[in-house]
């Protein structure tokens, strides 16, 4: 999506100093024009807008694909062909990339007469979304930010709200083909890989093997908990896709119907024994208290967690229990460990361990990417094991990275959508050189 | 190093299977079909020997359990030796060796059943 006001010229601008009730007239008129649109429109009206307030020479929005790792810039509506690839954007080492990361807007001024560009996080609850551009023929004052910051949020909400409706945002966020057995993987994810909330932050990667492999992850927040699970169904493929929608499903059924982490991991084992064809999935599910920080767990065959403290990475030995599928009588044992404020911890599945994976050092990883958000720390220790992979898993990798700010926290600072607490720093910054500053206490 | 192959040695009432090769999903269809020839002779004990086996998948792990229920329902006994360690990680990382026990070498296995 890309909107051009009339050659860049200056539109009319609302008098400077707007009042927050003046503000929040523009936000809802934002979202009205964005609802009165059509679902796959509704971009280009926010864009339109903003070209007429702000003068903007061209502004577009530009989304992430699945693998957090490229951008895709939206064609205009009514230009959309999905004969064509998405044209793919490498995050590494752009300012895109650095927007992502510090969730800050960034202002690029070449001066004499160039048009100035500003690029904005387009972030709810710490999901990055995509990214807002917009070109100015003059340096925005700290209104004209606000309002882009703004607008830039709201548009979050659009997105979010309108891809339930269309396959736009779906095709925009797809840059390569996908297998059926990926296809179906995709849907079983949670719709926003990362979350953050006051008492934590928490976000998920995958990379399917070139066969898929039948990982997935979830999560949900309910008013006193928040609970994850990450799962890894054997064999590939289709096969693998179908267990793994057998083994999600019910566990998000045992857990909607208030069922606890045993009721969910029985549940989950009888409807593999019962339609799974001697299939079995291996399974970690995790709650966590919001109101006393009490953890618990269930290990059903899966790789153990680590838990980083204080700059140390360790293993959480749990007592095992069979994983779900496996016809012989047995049962799950809700354990517990300690979590503290502070405390990082990594979920993840064999791909990470396995064949080549072997070579990377996810301990001292860990320790290496402390300083980063969860989005970005789960996303660095995935592409480390592509890499070492020279690009082709044979198994699917997942990591689920959980930041535990503690129960003492009720409120997060999040006007923009991301808490910039917690935000990465920009790359080349001191936070991601190994043992470099830490990130501000909070 | 070779292709997936299975080597059988009987004495008494136990069988000894020397596995080699890795055990994932490429080679679990041809690994799963030995064992099937392996517990329809319905031997007392049947030791699987896992030294040539340096990797084992899902996939082989599922070919480890599929041959443990074949035998379980004719009253034969499977039990696993010489397990390199990856291997033996894997089986204690699913709670697979609570079901097939792991033995250091298949004569302590075939010891421990007076073959």
């Amino acid at each position: 999506m890309t909107v051009r006001g009339p050659d860049g010229e200056r539109a009319a601008r609302a008098p400077g100093g707007r009042s927050r009730r003046s503000r929040a007239r523009a936000l809802a008129g934002t979202l009205e024009a964005a609802e009165a649109a059509a679902p796959v429109e509704s971009l280009d009206v926010v864009a339109t807008m903003l070209v007429e307030h702000l003068g903007a020479a061209s502004v577009s929005f530009l989304i992430t694909d699945f693998t957090g790792s490229s951008v895709v810039r939206l064609g205009a509506a009514g230009s959309v062909d999905t004969g064509e690839p998405a044209r793919r954007i490498m995050l590494r080492g752009t300012l895109y990339d650095d927007v992502i990361r510090t969730q800050r807007p960034s202002v690029e001024d070449k001066g004499e007469g160039a048009l100035v560009r500003i690029v904005a996080p387009v972030t709810n609850r710490g999901d990055a979304v995509g990214l807002l551009e917009l070109f100015l023929p003059e340096a925005p004052d700290a209104e004209a930010m606000r309002e882009i910051g703004e607008t830039a949020h709201a548009l979050a909400y659009i997105v979010i709200a309108n891809r339930s409706f269309t396959d736009v945002y779906q095709w925009g966020r797809r840059t390569k083909p996908l297998s059926l057995a990926a296809e179906i993987q995709h849907r079983l994810l949670p719709a926003s890989l990362a979350c953050e909330a006051a008492q934590f932050a928490v976000a998920g990667a995958l990379e399917p093997a070139d066969h898929v492999g039948g990982d997935t992850f979830d999560y949900v927040i309910d008013r006193d908990t928040v609970q994850l699970s990450v799962t890894d169904a054997m064999g590939h493929d289709v096969e693998a896709a179908l267990l793994a929608t057998l083994a999600v499903g019910a566990l998000r059924r045992a857990r909607r119907a208030g069922g606890d982490l045993a009721e969910q991991a029985r549940q989950a084992d009888q409807a593999m024994r019962e339609h799974g064809h001697q299939g079995y999935v291996t399974g970690q599910l995790l709650r966590i208290s919001l109101i006393d920080g009490k953890t618990e767990f269930i290990n059903a065959g899966h790789p153990w967690p680590l838990r980083m403290r204080d700059g140390q990475v360790r293993q959480i030995t749990p007592k095992i229990d069979l994983p779900f599928g496996f016809s012989v009588p047995h049962t799950y044992r809700v354990q517990s460990f300690d979590l503290r404020p502070g405390d990082r911890l990594v979920m993840l599945t064999d791909g990470m361990l396995e064949g080549n994976a072997n070579s990377v050092d996810l301990s001292d990883l860990i320790v290496h990417t402390r300083d980063l958000h969860p989005r970005e720390a789960a996303r660095t220790l995935i592409a480390a094991v592509v890499d070492a992979n020279d690009g082709h898993l044979q198994d699917d990798a997942t990591v689920m990275c959980l930041d535990w700010h503690g129960t003492s926290h009720s409120q997060r600072d999040a006007a923009t959508g991301a808490d910039l607490t917690d935000a990465s720093h920009a790359v080349g910054d001191a936070g991601l050189i190994p043992g470099g500053a830490q990130r501000p206490a909070r | 190093m070779g292709g997936p192959s299975v080597e059988v040695s009987a004495s008494g009432w136990c069988l000894v299977a020397r596995v080699s090769g890795e055990m994932d999903y490429v080679s679990g269809p041809s690994f799963g079909a030995e064992f099937l020839e392996l517990t329809a002779r319905s031997e007392r004990l049947i030791v699987l020997e896992l030294s040539g086996v340096s990797f084992c998948d899902s996939a082989g792990l599922n070919v480890l359990l599929q041959a443990w229920r074949q035998a379980d329902s004719r009253g034969t006994v499977v039990v696993l030796a010489n397990v390199s360690r990856p291997v033996r990680r894997v089986l204690q990382m699913t709670g697979v060796d609570q079901l097939l026990r792991v033995y250091d070498t298949a004569g302590d296995a075939e010891g421990d059943f007076g073959c």
